[in-house]
């Protein structure tokens, strides 16, 4: 006689949690894949500069002569800003990514908190991809843009809209996949 | 039913603890900060907003600090920020609102209330909710039947109907107390561990093991401040001796101070005119207080220690490790493949070598290249081997090296190796060629000359390589003509062209250099005899 009145509404109750459970796991799990498939990357913040302008930063050049630089002056073409410093090991990684990118599109380069004189040494010893370099001294223009660690790439519209932020090195993966795709979009 | 109805007060009473516990995990956070006096602003009201914003911004570098809290570069940076602003006269709105348009969201510790966030926020509410109409629920159902289905008595004629109010009413109770358990443990356990405002707990306070061992560590800590102390007294007393300059560095580097490790070694390679060893040593410094990368200005001590000494053990693995850093595998083994060989095989750097090469490899998914000579490593690893597999791996490194050498001739080192590897293969006649060869790399290098000679004599070559013994010994002649070996092969080659009077005479020279007892002397008397 017992198993009517508290057998049936046990099974409900179990159920409940269970198909809780089970719709936690779904998640968990599909987040797990995404990342062992390397479709998500756990390091990579969620950016909120894409699709905005790029703000107005405006640095010496590394050849002091030569006045100021800033991502304004090159409006009318896509550009690429890319955020290094000659201590940061993992730029070294990138330098073989930026010399294929050389080719297809302009690069921007900005010396976040770096010396000038290490950062000539770098470009000596890695190659100098860039159509300019800003001095980044303190760190003011990667924090405009929001840098929170070098490197770091943004590729910009020819009005200078935000489309892509990549932080850390460029690899492989990510030149062939990501960023020379979205370039040969533009062109 | 009695029972029933005097267990719902416990249930109600257990069900607002845990509710109210709930409601009491809140409170302001009170972390040590990582601030330091000189970002502080001097207006006590502002830097007091300072730190309330700060303690709501997230650190992006180690995700779960404040920048408050953090001791990053960006932390500090922004928590700059954020007083350049306060300076300027902003509201904490505002400060924030511009932080949040370059950081997103993300850089908020409080999420805000907005439609992506509304399940994490509302999620604590409704698990509780949920939990609570579930324990309900059950209840309800255990006092249905004591209410409304009396029991039909043919099924359990034994049991009165109190006794199945009993029994209900008592899976009723375990669920409320399984329940209440399993959420008042929890937040027992968050209370206790996990609060995000819970104090530092220093090592000391956990054990008294620990706090032994802290002990020690202080103790050697003074040891080492005392024996930095007294390396920068012996190095004021007298500033020109390298050796205190030296010392200090390493008492430097053993009690954590780079800058000064840095400054000594500066000085010693100042005062031994940039020693090559100590180029090295301060290139290692640098790199040691970048974290273990091989900085520009690093790099650039490397290469001029390698100048000067291209065999300088630190200096190679420095330069292989930059290689490393770079991504150029293949040229990091090959510099570390260079250290194996000048080292001894007992070196206490060796084993880390040999690992880094491997570690190399795989990174560069490269086999480990030939090694341009037999190490000790090579043989002792050789001598493992069945004879074939020896002999072909010998044979391989050979060739390997020996086709490197005849595109560049000029490595003298090099044909040393091969003629070394040539003699363990047996390989007389190439030995004695590719000494030949070092010695004309080594032009200026009497003991390479001297090398090729003796190992020309010693294989009777004296007719096959008439021309290059020729040259080898003009060469000799000219660099030491009073070397006893000199001599001595003077009077060989002078026998072997069958000029008899000559050979005698440099013999007789020798002779009369040679103290009276030696033990050659003897042998020499009889070759002149022979003559």
């Amino acid at each position: 006689m017992q198993d009517r009145p508290s057998g049936r509404p046990l099974r409900a109750s179990f159920l409940i949690p269970l198909v809780a459970f089970l719709v936690l796991a779904g998640f968990a799990t599909a987040a797990l894949m995404a990342t062992l498939r390397g479709e998500r990357d756990v390091s990579q913040l969620p950016s909120t500069m894409i699709g905005k302008a790029v703000p107005d930063v405006v640095l010496p050049r590394l050849d002091a002569e030569a006045g100021d630089v800033g991502p304004a002056q090159f409006a009318g073409a896509p550009l690429l800003v890319n955020v290094f410093a000659s201590w940061c090991a993992p730029c070294r990684a990138e330098a073989p990514a930026l010399a294929i990118l050389e080719e297809d599109i302009r690069i921007l380069g900005i010396a976040y908190k770096d010396k000038p004189a290490d950062t000539r040494a770098f470009l000596q010893q890695y190659g100098n991809p860039f159509v300019a370099i800003g001095v980044d001294r303190d760190g003011a223009g990667g924090m405009a843009l929001g840098v929170y660690g070098v490197p770091e790439t943004f590729l910009l519209d020819a009005d200078g809209t935000i489309l892509l932020r990549h932080a850390g090195p460029i690899d492989r993966r990510v030149l062939e996949d990501i960023l020379l795709p979205r370039i040969q979009e533009l062109q | 039913m009695p029972l029933s109805i005097a267990t719902r007060p416990m249930r109600r009473w257990a069900l607002l603890i845990c509710l109210g516990l709930a409601a009491a995990v809140t409170g302001a956070a009170t972390p040590a900060n990582a601030l330091t006096r000189e970002e502080m602003l001097a207006d006590p009201v502002l830097e007091q907003r300072a730190r309330g914003l700060s303690q709501g911004l997230r650190c992006l570098v180690c995700q779960n600090q404040s920048i408050d809290d953090s001791d990053a570069e960006l932390a500090r940076d922004l928590r700059t920020e954020v007083r350049r602003r306060l300076t300027a006269g902003q509201s904490d709105a505002d400060i924030l609102d511009a932080i949040r348009d370059t950081y997103g969201d993300y850089v908020l510790l409080n999420p805000p209330i907005a439609p992506s966030t509304w399940i994490l926020w509302a999620a604590p509410a409704i698990i509780l909710a949920g939990g609570a109409l579930l324990v309900f629920a059950a209840r309800r159902r255990d006092d249905i039947p004591d209410k409304d289905s009396p029991l039909p008595a043919r099924e359990t004629p034994a049991r009165s109907p109190k006794h199945v109010s009993l029994k209900s009413s008592v899976a009723g109770r375990q669920a409320v107390a399984l329940f209440s358990l399993v959420v008042g443990c929890s937040l027992l356990i968050y209370l206790a561990l996990g609060r995000a405002d819970l104090p530092d707990r220093p090592l000391a306070e956990r054990t008294a093991e620990i706090a032994a061992l802290k002990d020690t560590a202080q103790q050697d800590n003074a040891d080492r401040v005392a024996r930095f102390d007294a390396a920068r007294a012996a190095v004021e007393a007298e500033p020109e001796r390298v050796s205190n300059w030296l010392d200090l560095a390493v008492a430097a580097a053993d009690a954590g101070r780079s800058e000064t490790e840095v400054t000594a070694l500066r000085q010693a390679m100042v005062l031994t005119d940039d020693d090559p060893t100590i180029v090295s040593m301060l290139a290692e410094a640098l790199s040691r207080a970048a974290d273990g990368q091989i900085t520009i200005p690093a790099r650039a001590l490397v290469e001029q220690a390698l100048a000067a000494n291209p065999a300088e053990p630190r200096a190679l693995f420095l330069y292989g490790l930059a290689a490393y850093q770079d991504g150029d595998y293949a040229a990091a083994i090959d510099n570390w493949q260079q250290l194996q060989r000048v080292s001894s095989a007992d070196a206490p750097w060796m084993p880390l070598l040999a690992d880094n090469i491997a570690d190399a490899a795989a990174a560069g998914g490269i086999e480990v290249p030939v090694s341009p000579g037999p190490d000790a490593a090579d043989i002792a690893a050789a001598s493992e081997m069945s004879t074939e597999d020896r002999d072909a791996m010998i044979a391989g490194m050979v060739d390997g090296l020996a086709a490197r050498l005849e595109d560049n001739p000029e490595d003298g080192p090099g044909w040393q190796r091969l003629a070394r590897a040539y003699d363990v293969l047996g390989r007389t006649e190439a030995a004695q060629d590719a000494l030949v060869s070092a010695a004309d790399a080594l032009i200026a290098d009497a003991d390479a000359q001297l090398a090729a000679l003796q190992a020309i004599v010693a294989g009777n070559a004296e007719d096959r390589l008439v021309d290059d013994a020729d040259r080898l010994l003009a060469r000799l002649v000219e660099m030491a003509p009073a070397r006893p070996e000199t001599l001595y092969l003077r009077g060989h080659f002078a026998a072997t062209n069958g000029d008899v009077e000559a050979a005698r005479a440099f013999w007789q020279q020798l002779l009369d250099r040679l103290p009276e007892d030696a033990p050659i002397a003897g042998q020499l008397r009889a070759a002149i005899e022979a003559l």
